[in-house]
């Protein structure tokens, strides 16, 4: 089964949410999936992974313990709030390249890297591990192997010329993510009760009329 | 003279986003335009409906350079299943928008799918999913006098205003239709929700030949519905909850919206003299106004109060035409002047009749509606914290003044039912909801950020506060979107004990052009859409436009 883009970053949103992400990130995770989906990249199972780890959990533990060009978690990096502060940091690349140790699925950075490349008007190189992502402003990519973790990513501004230029109009997630993602999702909804169907949301008005 | 927009702090609240009217920037009317201008062609290319009212049908339109089809299906729906709730299973009618013509593939498809609507799975060549239930009571008149051979009552006629209501119209990738991103940057497309009002457009006509051949299956030789009672005829819309979040979660969207409106408003008044032929058709549209508001009816007390004001200010107003102020010296100007003596009803109501006879003015503005930002919008983390403050407090200072410790101030909470993942409204402090909170009281959560920007030096970084308060990331989102979206928040309290959600439906509604808003609750409202408008057949640069006055008064 196929899926637009726009079900992938709400589903991939709530999943976060319900995986106990504020809702700001929920929102950056749900962009970064929908946006590798794009690029035909398996984001869904990037996500899937993350979300495995319980990272949202203790998220102190799972992001840059303070900002620099060498960043650092106490436990391993969740690429979502790693990603977003690299996001957040962009202008500081145009001092000296950022790094940060130890990331889980840092294929999801990659959309954030875009940020800082439409940002900054330039290329990116994320080096992960010495393999390298390239991201053109234009949106146009080279990707690497995909790892599960990188004990370094390593991200520059650096001019080059990238063809490769994907585009897909639909994800198609594998069912057992698109499972996970649904499980997770399922816990921002409250259970029905007899109140909130007669209270929440009609009128006490016939329809059948 | 050069007349300012008005400001946020003044059209973005909720009471008067609740009294907005339809105007010539409403979507449906651009719709129509847009059709004259081009000269659409129509066909119903198929009409294979039983006598029992079961089948299907395909109606095309075909534009410059692409087509798009309604495919419908008739169901025959047992009374006891008919509600207009998300919740509801089976409707008598459920429709799709085709990308194009469909074939016998896609046909087969879509009769899998379609009708079971959210439980089913539409493709990317589709643009929209809806489905409709009859006005019992119209659609049973109407059947019965047309095969008695008699045309049917007017007066029912127009105190429903429509045989079929919809109710839901999903669009954007919703249950695996195409992202609006497939379809963005045709020029019939750019304005905003048109493939959703042209869906409605076709549904209208295929209403009107579905009750014909209701009535001709009863009745060979029943009449023909008379043309003018099935212009009056329009599709109604029944909505709910799910409405109002969309106009919290897309900001610049809804002040693109907002912005054009004041923008053409500030432009009318500028006009420093009327000509003859604009102040004419100013007069002759507050006429059929007026009859406009005479056939408005709600039962609803909210919808009463505003009603009977308005009928007050109806007065006021002809009372004030009649002095000939339009002849004077910036005359629109004198007019919003004067009618901010008025309920906000007859404000917002002479606020979009002054724009009529300004084609020139107004509608080139319409271009400006579409949102092409919010999506690809980064969040500035160089932002200084002093700057972030000031951003926060310009657009949410409304939000500072609230005593956020009372219990009224965040009595409700928006959540999403596990049923059919419906979006709800419900009492904080009595259900167990909170843990299920959608982030849809950005006033409440902008005062958070503030009272936790009091202990960070203003010369640091929005990236550095983000790091230590992710939970504010959302609406620091927000109050940055509001530098290119000044009328993107509703700077009212979204969560309040007084909070009325139909006011927010209402708003979003109106830019659609619906009229005849009547509400079932304080969160479910009914309106017409397309009453008046001529159908395929009729449809010139003559009709096109100012079909929603009725005519009968002119």
């Amino acid at each position: 089964m196929n899926f637009s883009l726009g079900e992938i970053d709400a589903l991939s949103r709530k999943a976060a949410r319900g995986a106990g992400y504020p809702w700001g990130l929920a929102e950056e995770a749900g962009r970064a999936v929908a946006w590798l989906c794009h690029k035909g990249l398996d984001g869904c199972g990037a996500f899937v992974r993350v979300l495995n780890r319980n990272l949202a959990e203790d998220l102190k533990t799972h992001q840059p313990k303070a900002l620099g060009h060498h960043m650092e978690g106490v436990g391993i990096l969740c690429p979502i709030t790693a990603g977003s502060t690299l996001s957040d940091l962009s202008a500081e690349l145009n001092v000296a390249p950022i790094t940060f140790n130890h990331v889980a699925e840092p294929l999801l950075m990659l959309p954030f890297a875009w940020n800082v490349a439409k940002s900054q008007d330039s290329s990116i190189v994320l080096s992960m591990d010495g393999k390298d992502f390239l991201i053109a402003p234009n949106g146009s990519f080279d990707v690497s192997d995909i790892v599960a973790e990188a004990s370094i990513v390593s991200v520059r501004l650096q001019d080059f010329v990238v063809s490769h230029a994907t585009q897909k109009t639909r994800a198609t997630p594998k069912a057992s993510d698109l499972d996970r993602l649904n499980a997770f999702a399922a816990q921002t909804y409250a259970p029905a009760t007899a109140a909130s169907r007669r209270l929440g949301a009609g009128s006490d008005l016939s329809d059948n009329d | 003279m050069k007349i300012e927009r008005r400001s946020p702090d003044t059209v973005m609240r909720l009471s008067r986003l609740g009294s907005l009217h339809q105007s010539r920037l409403s979507f449906m009317r651009q719709l129509t335009r847009r059709m004259a201008a081009e000269n659409w062609r129509f066909e119903r290319r198929v009409f294979d409906i039983n006598q029992a009212g079961v089948g299907y049908a395909v109606y095309t339109a075909q534009g410059p350079d692409h087509a798009y089809s309604l495919v419908a299906f008739a169901h025959d729906l047992p009374s006891d299943q008919r509600s207009d709730r998300v919740i509801a299973e089976a409707w008598d009618a459920t429709f799709a928008l085709f990308d194009g013509v469909p074939d016998a593939n896609d046909i087969e498809r879509l009769s899998q799918n379609v009708p079971v609507q959210e439980a089913g799975r539409i493709s990317e060549r589709e643009l929209s999913m809806s489905r409709a239930n009859r006005s019992v009571r119209l659609w049973d008149h109407v059947v019965s006098c047309l095969a008695d051979g008699l045309q049917p009552d007017l007066d029912m006629i127009q105190s429903v205003g429509y045989l079929m209501r919809t109710t839901a119209v999903y669009g954007s990738g919703k249950f695996g239709a195409a992202d609006r991103s497939k379809i963005a940057d045709r020029p019939e497309c750019q304005a905003p929700f048109q493939v959703e009002m042209l869906n409605v457009y076709l549904i209208r006509n295929f209403v009107r030949d579905l009750v014909q051949h209701m009535a001709l299956s009863r009745n060979p030789d029943a009449a023909i519905l008379d043309s003018n009672i099935a212009r009056a005829l329009g599709i109604g819309n029944s909505t709910g909850l799910g409405m109002a979040p969309f106009l919290v979660n897309h900001p610049v969207l809804f002040s693109n919206w907002i912005m054009v409106r004041e923008e053409a408003l500030a432009r009318v008044r500028g006009v420093a003299r009327a000509e003859p032929q604009a102040v004419e058709l100013f007069l002759d549209l507050w006429l059929r106004t007026k009859e406009m508001v005479a056939g408005w009816s709600s039962e609803h007390p909210l919808q009463r109060k505003k009603r009977s004001d308005l009928e007050t200010d109806v007065k006021s107003i002809d009372e004030w035409l009649g002095q000939n102020h339009l002849n004077k010296a910036y005359p629109w100007d004198q007019l919003h002047k004067f009618s901010n003596h008025l309920s906000e009803e007859g404000q917002e109501l002479l606020n979009s009749l002054m724009l009529e006879p300004y084609p020139e003015l107004v509608d080139g503005l319409a271009s400006c509606m579409a949102d092409p930002y919010q999506a690809d919008f980064i969040l500035d983390g160089a932002m200084r914290l002093d700057v972030l403050r000031d951003v926060l407090k310009e657009v949410f200072g409304w939000a500072c003044a609230i005593d956020w410790t009372a219990r009224e101030a965040d009595a409700r909470a928006w959540y999403v039912s596990a049923e059919k993942l419906e979006p709800r409204l419900g009492e904080r402090y009595d259900e167990p909801i909170m843990d299920y909170e959608q982030p849809l009281s950005p006033g409440r959560d902008a005062v958070r950020a503030l009272n936790d920007l009091e202990a960070w030096s203003t010369d640091q970084s929005v990236a550095a506060f983000l790091l230590a308060h992710p939970e504010h990331r959302h609406v620091i989102r927000r109050a940055q979107l509001s530098q290119i979206a000044p009328y993107g928040e509703i700077r009212d309290n979204t969560i309040s004990a007084d909070l009325k959600p139909v006011d927010m439906l209402r708003a979003k509604l109106s830019f659609f052009g619906a009229t005849n808003f009547d509400p079932r609750s304080d969160r479910w409202v009914r309106i017409c859409m397309y009453a008046g408008a001529p159908y395929p057949e009729e449809l010139t640069s003559q009709t096109a436009d100012l079909w929603v006055y009725p005519k009968s008064a002119a």
